[in-house]
């Protein structure tokens, strides 16, 4: 396979062929048609080669199906978090890294030629026929390590000075690093972006195994560089434009909206964005993993308007169905709990049943009622209450009915 | 400056090692080789090591070769700096409630104080939880804390508890146990110890224990038995719960995002346009999986085993037996 290289230079191109191998574990080369089939096996390659220790591959009637499994409970780390440590470089990129650091170790506060001729001398001089930076490019790696962060410059009379930065953080870090090693393993696996939480793990050497994870997602971390500029976006109270596609609809479309929050499904796995779209006034959600190529636009001036509007909303949604204002849709179940046994179902109903109110209507037996925006979204949660449920009705007589009809279906599965 | 960056590159950490090992004394080409295997992807070796040894024009010049070794050009490896994304992200966590939890109140004022210019990388306020359980732990009282920390102490330390616990059905326990880790769940917005109950020394049963349900613990002297990890794994139940799905619905991407979690193999069957997954899973977390699949509706059958089945197949048919008794309540 000439021209495979293990690095990449585009997280995009490995963000859904990782996701799709982390959730579906079933596809093959003949499910990608939109991509060609060296690109199906170089990115294949890739991710076997990233995730060697979790990967597992089966051998079908259609074709290797390359799957990677493991039950979150048992994880202490995020085995997708390796994705992000595949960007690609050149040997001037791998050379200026650790010889700058070196130089402004040993001599802080140094101009881009000084830094350059001693990288020369002192270091290349030491190799039969080196391939030397100019001034120039020495000059835009220091100016990119201080973006970043790393270094830091100062100018004085004509001359910018750099040196490694030395803020007061850094300069603690070696003494507090290890106390912030349990932190770090905790967070890095609950937050957006965690993945920033486990370099500093790995680089300070330390890999604890205290937490493990239940109802972790672990394909999040590969939408949190979109994540990070839609909470920029927001931060900023700024529109933006964006690109989205969904797994049925393969077509891109773009559209310009007004970001106001991310909304966590934390039971069924997905992340969403919630805006506001100025030209259809409306609200919408729109699934994280299917959005790309984010543009910050203006700040806009109903914000905060809508930041308040979008709130009423959701306070009356079951998940994260925003579409109409001043309609709800009324829903009752009356269940049967024995109160002495079978307690511990109350609480159940108490504690996943958002603001619905809970009545005792006689002895064992209690009414839940809630009025929301879409009762569809409940459906799947009122499934988890078969077998005790006395009376279900609401005002959105479809979905009663298509439930009803679903118990049916269910009963018919598993008829002998 | 992007997520995705070359100074968070596998290799350049592998680099870093390198170079740190060479410098406490010269490396051979299969001790460089070796560093690589064993930190790096699978193909790495193929691609890191010669540019590293070899002294030609594609060589990174880190390493140079005299007749004993290769020793570092560098003297210094990169100190441990963060980058400004890095100390944003610290600091949008110590805002987070449950930082608190991991320090005392000096400890969190000088982290505080020394992330005071930074920016957070989010703000909360901008995130909400769906489906989250409301009566989630109170990460903020000082007893919830204190048991926390001496939790994560034993587990850290390898030592044994003495636990004195209240179960929801308001059973009372005080027992032994050999602390494996702390469980965070997202949904129920709780910790749960992981622990086997321990009796005359040898490990018993697996216990997830609510931390906020616990009374009282003490640390005992006794060290957790050795081969803890070991012996979880073999309490995985024998028989995977085997599942066939249809697309119904979006079914197949919906089903495979909630049930990404477990441990699990899928197989599509060509002619059905069906799915036939088998989930691997621990007896503590059957009732949940049973309920999860129950919430899927006529989407997904269960196959197997038997006895799951039955109690899937038994709620359906209580439910069926319910509607068909007060058919006008429908």
């Amino acid at each position: 396979m000439a021209g495979f290289t293990e690095l990449i230079k585009n997280f995009d191109k490995i963000r859904d062929y990782a996701r799709d191998f982390l959730v579906y574990g079933y596809k093959c080369r003949s499910d990608y048609t939109q991509r060609s089939s060296r690109s199906y096996d170089n990115e294949r390659r890739r991710i076997e080669s990233y995730l060697a220790g979790y990967i597992q591959w089966e051998n079908s009637s259609r074709g290797k199906n390359l799957f990677i499994s493991t039950n979150t409970a048992d994880l202490s780390q995020n085995q997708l978090f390796s994705v992000w440590e595949t960007k690609s470089f050149t040997t001037k990129d791998c050379l200026l890294h650790f010889c700058l650091f070196d130089i402004l170790v040993k001599e802080p506060g140094l101009t881009a030629n000084e830094a350059a001729d001693i990288l020369s001398d002192r270091y290349l001089s030491q190799f039969p026929a080196p391939a030397i930076p100019d001034a120039m490019t020495v000059r835009n790696k220091l100016n990119e390590y201080v973006e970043t962060g790393l270094f830091q410059k100062q100018k004085l009379s004509k001359n910018i000075h750099y040196s490694i930065n030395n803020s007061q953080f850094n300069q603690a870090l070696p003494d507090i690093v290890n106390q912030l090693a349990a932190p770090l393993h905790f967070f890095e696996n609950v937050t957006p972006a965690g993945v920033l939480g486990y370099f500093i793990r790995r680089d300070s050497g330390q890999n604890p195994a205290w937490f493990s994870f239940r109802h972790l997602f672990t394909s999040h971390t590969l939408d949190d560089e979109i994540l990070i500029q839609l909470l920029t976006a927001i931060q900023a109270k700024s529109t933006i434009q964006f690109a989205t596609c969904s797994n049925r609809s393969k077509n891109h479309f773009r559209q310009t909206i007004l970001p106001l929050k991310i909304a966590i499904n934390v039971k069924h796995g997905r992340r969403y964005l919630l805006a506001y779209n100025m030209r259809r006034r409306n609200f919408f959600s729109f699934r994280l993993d299917h959005i790309k190529n984010v543009e910050l636009l203006e700040e806009s001036a109903v914000f905060c308007e809508c930041l308040t509007e979008l709130e009423e909303r959701l306070a009356s949604t079951w998940g994260v169905f925003l579409g109409r204002q001043n309609y709800l849709e009324r829903l009752e179940m009356v269940l049967s709990i024995d109160e002495t046994t079978e307690a511990y179902v109350l609480a159940r109903l108490k504690r996943e049943g958002k603001h619905g109110t809970i009545e005792k209507i006689a002895d064992n037996t209690f009414a839940y009622r809630i009025e929301v925006t879409d009762t569809q979204e409940m459906v799947p949660w009122l499934r988890t209450f078969i077998g005790r449920i006395i009376s279900l009705s609401g005002s959105n007589k479809r979905v009663i009915k298509l439930f009803l009809d679903d118990i049916e279906r269910m009963a018919a599965l598993y008829a002998e | 400056m992007e997520l995705f960056s070359e100074i968070h590159s596998r290799y350049f950490y592998i680099i870093t090692e390198i170079l740190k090992a060479a410098a406490v004394r010269k490396l051979t080409a299969q001790d460089v080789a070796s560093i690589v295997a064993r930190l790096g992807f699978a193909e790495t070796s193929f691609v890191l090591a010669p540019p590293l040894l070899n002294a030609n024009q594609d060589s990174y010049c880190l390493l140079k070769a005299d007749a004993s070794g290769y020793v570092p050009v560098p003297e210094n490896v990169p100190p441990l700096t963060l980058t400004a994304l890095q100390k944003r992200w610290l600091k949008a966590i110590l805002n987070d409630q449950r930082f608190a939890m991991f320090t005392d109140e000096t400890e969190y004022a000088i982290l505080n104080s020394l992330l005071a210019d930074i920016e957070p990388l989010y703000n909360n306020k901008h995130l909400v939880s769906v489906d989250m359980a409301n009566d989630g732990d109170v990460y903020t009282s000082p007893e919830y804390k204190s048991l926390f920390r001496t939790t994560l102490q034993a587990i850290q330390l390898g030592k044994v508890l003495l636990i004195t616990y209240e179960s929801s059905k308001g059973n009372r326990l005080s027992a032994y146990f050999a602390p494996y880790k702390l469980e965070f769940s997202m949904k129920d917005d709780k910790f749960r110890l992981v622990a086997v109950r321990m009796r005359h020394q040898q490990l018993r049963s697996l216990y997830k224990l609510n931390l906020s349900r616990i009374t009282s613990l003490t640390i005992m002297e006794w060290n957790t038995p050795l081969g803890l990890d070991a012996y979880i794994h073999t309490l995985r139940m024998p028989q995977p719960v085997e599942i066939e799905i249809t697309n119904e619905r979006n079914g197949f991407e919906r089903i495979f995002t909630q049930l990404s979690n477990f441990e699990r193999i899928s197989e599509y069957n060509e002619t059905t346009g069906t799915c036939i997954m088998k989930i691997y899973y621990y007896e503590v977390d059957e009732m949940e999986l049973l309920i999860t699949l129950l919430s899927f509706g006529p989407i997904i059958r269960v196959l197997g085993p038997a006895s799951f089945r039955q109690q899937l197949v038994e709620r359906i048919t209580n439910q069926i037996q319910r509607f068909a008794t007060n058919p006008s309540n429908i």
